[in-house]
């Protein structure tokens, strides 16, 4: 039984069946019974994304245990976030969400912590704005004379200063960065669509998790 | 004018068929002898430079496939084809590979994916104890924690080459900085529209959109991956005939192109 | 000549991060209250709150994590208001990210009070709007595209029969009409991870449903081509955009006290850039030619 679910076949059948739930009835008039069931597909790929959190929690947990037991360089940090990590889950299943320990956790850790470390981008863009906003040569200057028009567009000042910078701005994002985001929507699209293809039929090999035995073959 | 055919859904007939045609055409490329051509992607001589200058400095290299905010979509599968590349070369070259996983909630996915390549490749180049899983840590499902744990490993373990592929957010600017700080020779893929200007100026080589799936491609030199790039070429070029022919035909008062697309 | 060529072309990125730590930080305890224009995209933003009529269901979903907050909280602080303001309007909350649900309660905390003999979540009311009477909270729904996809498949399913505190909400979902996705008039998408466009892809092309989308600056170019595309009623651009909206709806806040701040730093890339490129052809170039 367990070779068999474990086999390529079984999961390439599953990835077929679901697929199949889930193209027809958005392309076709479909009965009611195969509505239901891809509702009842797309409703439970929210659990499985909740089942994906407990993998990761198991995954960190056991390396930074080894980290801690092993010795290993940074020791402390790892038993720090340990211990930080286990005291919110814990609270936070036990006293519920709502509880002071926990609000403070996040209030005082969590939060402020990713706030600081996306703040700081504008210190490395400026840094960066003085080290590699180099114009070399004509692509560099219309990159940089786009960025020009932009920046004077969105800051307040520039509109003030001169009223111009406001139109050629909205332009440039409006139609020149805005073809190049269609082209990445395009492509991604596209890119989404084979890629199911490729799964459909049986030969993406990192989705399936068969890479190691591929290569054995 | 509206169009509809039964059973069809309406608006959705020129999408199935357009789904139709790209199953066809994959598949015939797919089962064709002859591979696909694509172009050698200037980024994969700059990886090969990098993976020079880390042997020559005696320093490790540090790759990662992104953050793979979908789970394993179209950009990351690309990312993992040159993350394998650069563990068969590291592997081969003796060198110490680090790939700080993480960054987003369904990364947890990519975390297992990534880890298996990288060994495989360890153990294709005949050198499977060198392969070391602490290398591969996953740092957090959060974006920024992430890229901070990404920062502290680029300043700790000074990398001679720093691959970082995939699909990156906000945080690409950050790292991409600090790498060049820590003196590391970076080469970016940018998936991302407002990453692209900045990783341009601050990477030594940039891969834009598809130019890294296409060498993850051209890397893997796998048939089913080329067959999907040469897919995609395809029917992108259909999809600018039929906007020429959509703008002419709107030129000439009719909205005949609208009309078949929207059935 | 050449030694001043050398020392921009070789000034320390931390004296960089320092200017840019001063500058900012004065212009934000001391604005100067420079004069702002407001774009047609924000006004179309606000021009459809401001027609909501009576009965219409707002979905407000909070794509908001810590790193987003302090950008987007100008919109949420003006945006939620002007809606709470419109006579009529039922409002569910929902968040797709699992830090969002904190940020709901954050706004709900600034824009509202504790309902008359209540001291604590969820029974706030906003502008005279009682919770579980005219808004109510769903909190996080895990899965980020495949919740937003899920919800618009089966909304009465995922959402289930109880808020996120627990209290039943099948009476109010029945007693507003709401069994499906179709029932929802408006969306209201604040986002730091770019889930508006799972919105347009799943709301939008099957039922064609309004969206209203505020968002981080780095997620602005994926919502203004469906802006374009007419996907979007209308966009509410970073920092910038909520200095807009609190000027046009006069809930005024701290993202109109940025903009100084914002305009500075705009002018500071562009000094650091000119700085770079005199070094660069000043001394670098003329390193590299020698």
């Amino acid at each position: 039984m367990s070779s068999l679910i474990k086999s390529r076949e079984f999961l390439l059948a599953i990835i077929i069946a679901v697929s199949f739930f889930i193209y027809f009835p958005y392309f076709v008039e479909s009965p009611k019974p195969i509505v239901d069931i891809e509702s009842w597909l797309v409703t439970t790929t929210v659990v499985i994304a909740s089942f994906a959190v407990m993998v990761s929690l198991y995954t960190m947990t056991r390396r930074e245990v080894m980290r801690i037991t092993k010795r290993v360089k940074g020791w402390p940090y790892s038993l720090l976030m340990m211990i930080l990590a286990w005291f919110m889950i814990v609270v936070g299943v036990s006293l519920g969400k709502d509880a002071t320990p926990f609000r403070f956790c996040a209030d005082a850790f969590v939060l402020p912590g990713d706030s600081t470390i996306y703040a700081i981008l504008v210190f490395y863009l400026t840094s960066a704005a003085a080290r590699s906003f180099k114009v070399r040569d004509l692509e560099s200057l219309l990159l940089l004379l786009g960025a020009f028009f932009v920046l004077m567009q969105q800051a307040p000042l520039g509109e003030y200063l001169f009223p111009y910078f406001g139109p050629i701005g909205s332009w440039l994002v409006n139609n020149l960065a805005m073809a190049a985001s269609r082209v990445f929507t395009i492509s991604a699209t596209l890119g989404g669509i084979v890629l199911a293809i490729r799964l459909l039929a049986g030969k993406e090999m990192a989705m399936i998790g068969l890479i190691a035995r591929r290569e054995k073959d | 004018m509206v169009v509809r055919i039964y059973p069809f859904i309406q608006e959705r007939l020129s999408g199935l068929l357009l789904l139709i045609a790209m199953i066809i055409i994959t598949f015939y490329y797919m089962r064709r002898r002859r591979l696909p051509y694509i172009r050698r992607v200037p980024a994969l001589d700059a990886i090969e430079e990098g993976i020079g200058r880390a042997t020559e400095m005696g320093r490790p290299v540090i790759a990662s496939p992104g953050i793979a905010v979908s789970g394993i979509d179209y950009w990351t599968v690309g990312a993992l084809g040159i993350l394998a590349h650069v563990a068969r070369l590291c592997a081969r070259n003796g060198l110490r590979l680090l790939v700080p996983l993480g960054g987003s909630e369904q990364s947890y996915t990519l975390v297992e994916v990534a880890r298996d390549l990288v060994e495989s490749q360890y153990r294709l180049e005949g050198v499977p104890e060198r392969f070391d899983i602490n290398d591969l840590p996953f740092l957090s499902g959060r974006q920024f924690a992430w890229a901070t744990g990404y920062v502290g490993m680029l300043m700790r373990e000074r990398p001679a080459l720093n691959v970082m592929v995939g699909l990156q957010w906000g945080s690409a600017m950050y790292i991409a900085e600090v790498s060049h700080e820590a003196g590391a020779f970076t080469i970016s893929g940018s998936t991302y529209l407002s990453n692209i200007a900045c990783l341009a100026v601050s990477s030594e080589y940039v891969t834009i959109g598809e130019e890294m799936v296409a060498a993850g491609a051209y890397l893997s030199r796998d048939p089913v991956q080329l067959a999907s790039i040469r897919t995609q070429d395809i029917i992108k070029a259909l999809m600018i005939a039929i906007l020429i022919l959509g703008i002419i035909a709107l030129g000439l008062g009719s909205d005949i192109v609208k009309v078949i697309l929207s059935t | 000549m050449s030694s001043l060529f050398k020392v921009f072309a070789n000034i320390d990125r931390r004296v960089w991060h320092l200017l840019t730590f001063i500058l900012v930080g004065y212009t934000l305890l001391h604005p100067i209250g420079l004069p702002l224009k407001v774009s047609p995209e924000v006004k179309k933003a606000y021009e459809v709150i401001e027609n909501l009529k009576p009965g219409d269901v707002v979905l407000i979903n909070f794509d908001i994590a810590a790193f987003g907050w302090d950008e987007i909280k100008g919109s949420c602080l003006s945006m939620i208001p002007h809606i709470f303001s419109r006579e009529g309007v039922k409002v569910i909350f929902l968040t797709v990210q699992d830090q969002g649900y904190i940020f709901i309660e954050r706004t709900i905390s600034q824009i509202g009070k504790p309902m008359p003999g209540y001291d604590k979540f969820p029974w706030y009311e906003i502008q005279g709007k009682k919770y579980l009477q005219d808004y109510i909270n769903i909190g996080f729904i895990p899965g980020f595209d495949k919740a937003i996809a899920a919800l618009a498949q089966d909304f009465r399913g995922v959402v289930g029969g109880k808020d996120w505190y627990g209290n039943s909400i099948e009476e109010w979902l029945d007693k507003n009409g709401i069994k499906s996705a179709k029932d929802i008039d408006l969306i209201v998408t604040f986002d730091c991870a770019g889930a508006q466009s799972y919105f347009v892809s799943y709301w939008y092309v099957p039922f064609k449903t309004k969206i209203l989308n505020a968002m981080i600056g780095v997620s602005a170019p994926g919502s203004i081509v469906n802006y374009n595309a007419g996907m979007l009623e209308g966009i509410v651009i970073s920092i910038r955009g909520a200095a807009e909206y609190q000027y046009l709806s006069k809930y005024y806040g701290m993202a109109l006290v940025s903009m100084d701040a914002f305009s500075i730093i705009q002018f500071m890339l562009l000094i650091a850039i000119l700085i770079g490129n005199i070094g660069y052809y000043g001394w670098e170039r003329r390193k590299e030619k020698r």
